[in-house]
């Protein structure tokens, strides 16, 4: 078999036997196979778009035989959150609200910009309703179950996406993230995670966009990968310039505290690898973090007054409680957290002028089961949505990218850690997870 | 500040024409005193002048 058609061919291997002749039509077709042999079990696929990713394959074959050049993503199968347009399919947003919609009518920008460059979208993926969670329990589309293990969660709120990038279903895939959802999903389920520089995808075309938080980011199990799919979604030709000597330093405090044995020795092995001595305090993560998360609350309830008054009883029984609440915030909060955000991206900003890219824990601990209310961390029982996100959310009000690497653990649990960088530099992301994917550390294998 | 959760659930619940059931009452109120303890971290650190008011 051609390893382009196999499930852990990356997207790069792929798009580069599609240049070299292979038929598009044949991967999309051993994309479909694998998602129809293993989504029962994962549950990460909601919607599968089969006639559309053939007729494209078939298209794009096409136009190869008369002479038209393939795109840097010829071919590559990928889904998409269940938040983003695709046409001819339901935008559910991972909601009962939605489910009986009727089908998108365009496609979202970023599935414009993939497609134009010969990616093929094959679905769409599940999702904490409305993105409001951690663990892709669905009430509606039922629990996406993580590869590793389909006792555990495969974290949330892209769980869908990360569940299929990690069992191979697909090479890449697009979610959205606004207090850790690519980041924190891409940690449990062992695969890299990219949260981009706050407005640098274009999110026309997505369920709840216009929040000042959340930015759409892809998964991949490449670090190759997250450069070739990030410079598509920004509509850039090519990474930013790599730097050398690249300053790593690890962030300390906060970072170092709730923290479980696996997430300290994969930290630790990252560090070594990258011969991290150095160690800067983020400032203020935990005020960052709130202020992260009341922004993030109010903007939720944006467009959500009249189906609460009139449809409260479809929204997800874990949602409905906290978007009534965000609904009755007051605006001072909200506004006194975009403050103390404005405040806090002039000191990011003076952070990096000591430093290229910072590392951190990306997720305290490994998947925990599904149904699980609270995680037990450091000897502490902490509630296990707010917990798992402790790393990510402080960052989420910041204009700056961030990577979540997973850490190569032959017959463990996945968990990945964090890089993060200044804004538009996710070259120097890149470049790290890179460093330390040749040195082996990192490393991103399909679960079979 | 003393914040109490379920004078604000009704007077912002009144406020906007969102009537709450009686049985999501409590949760919220939760949601409501858990988002204002992040609210009061923010509250209780002194900015600088803001150069983007």
């Amino acid at each position: 078999m051609n390893a382009a058609l196999r499930a852990d061919a990356t997207a790069s291997t792929i798009a580069a036997a599609v240049r070299d002749g292979l038929s598009a039509l044949e991967v999309i077709d051993a994309a479909l196979a694998r998602i129809e042999e293993r989504n029962a079990a994962l549950n990460a696929f909601t919607a599968i778009a089969a006639q559309r990713a053939r007729r494209r394959a078939s298209d794009l074959d096409g136009a190869r035989a008369r002479g038209t050049r393939p795109g840097r993503l010829a071919g590559v199968p990928f889904g998409v959150k269940a938040m983003i347009d695709v046409a001819g399919i339901t935008t559910t947003g991972g909601s009962a609200l939605y489910r009986d919609a009727p089908p998108a009518r365009h496609d979202a920008a970023v599935v414009r910009l993939l497609e134009a460059e010969g990616a093929i979208c094959v679905g769409a993926l599940n999702m904490d309703e409305l993105g409001m969670g951690g663990t892709t329990e669905n009430a509606c589309f039922g629990a996406t179950r993580n590869p590793h293990d389909a006792r555990r969660t495969p974290g949330g709120s892209s769980g869908g996406c990360a569940a299929a990038v990690a069992a191979g279903l697909v090479p890449i895939a697009i979610g959205s993230d606004a207090l850790g959802s690519v980041r924190l999903p891409a940690s449990l389920c062992g695969v890299y995670g990219l949260r981009p520089t706050r407005g640098s995808v274009d999110d026309s075309g997505t369920l709840g966009r216009g929040g000042s938080i959340a930015t759409l980011g892809p998964l991949a199990r490449s670090a190759a990968d997250v450069a070739l799919c990030h410079g598509v979604m920004t509509g850039a030709a090519d990474a930013t310039a790599a730097q050398e000597p690249l300053r790593i330093a690890a962030a300390g405090g906060y970072f170092r505290e709730r923290l479980d044995a696996d997430a300290a020795d994969a930290l630790a092995r990252a560090q070594e690898a990258l011969g991290v001595t150095r160690v800067l305090d983020f400032p203020e993560p935990r005020r960052a973090r709130a202020a992260s998360t009341l922004i993030n609350a109010a903007e939720s309830a944006t467009d959500k007054l009249e189906l609460l008054r009139t449809r409260l009883a479809q929204f997800d029984p874990s949602t409905r409680d906290r978007f009534l609440a965000h609904a009755l915030l007051p605006a001072q909060w909200y506004l006194r957290a975009q403050r103390f955000r404005r405040w806090h991206n002039a000191e990011v900003r003076r952070l990096f002028e000591q430093v290229d890219v910072l590392i951190m824990p990306a997720t305290p601990c490994v998947a925990p089961a599904i149904g699980t209310r609270t995680l037990r961390i450091d000897g502490v029982d902490l509630p296990t949505g707010p917990t798992l996100g402790w790393f990510t959310q402080p960052l989420a009000g910041t204009d700056c990218p961030a990577l979540t690497v997973p850490i190569a653990r032959p017959g463990r649990l996945p968990i990945g850690v964090q890089l993060f960088a200044p804004p538009r530099r996710e070259a120097w992301l890149v470049q790290a997870a890179s460093r330390l994917e040749a040195m082996d550390v990192a490393a991103a294998p399909v679960v079979a | 500040v003393t914040f109490d959760p379920r004078a604000h659930l009704d007077a912002a619940a009144a406020a906007v024409d969102l009537p709450i059931p009686p049985e999501h009452r409590e949760a919220v109120a939760a949601n409501l005193a858990r988002l204002a303890a992040l609210a009061q971290e923010l509250l209780d650190i002194e900015l600088p002048p803001d150069p983007r008011p």
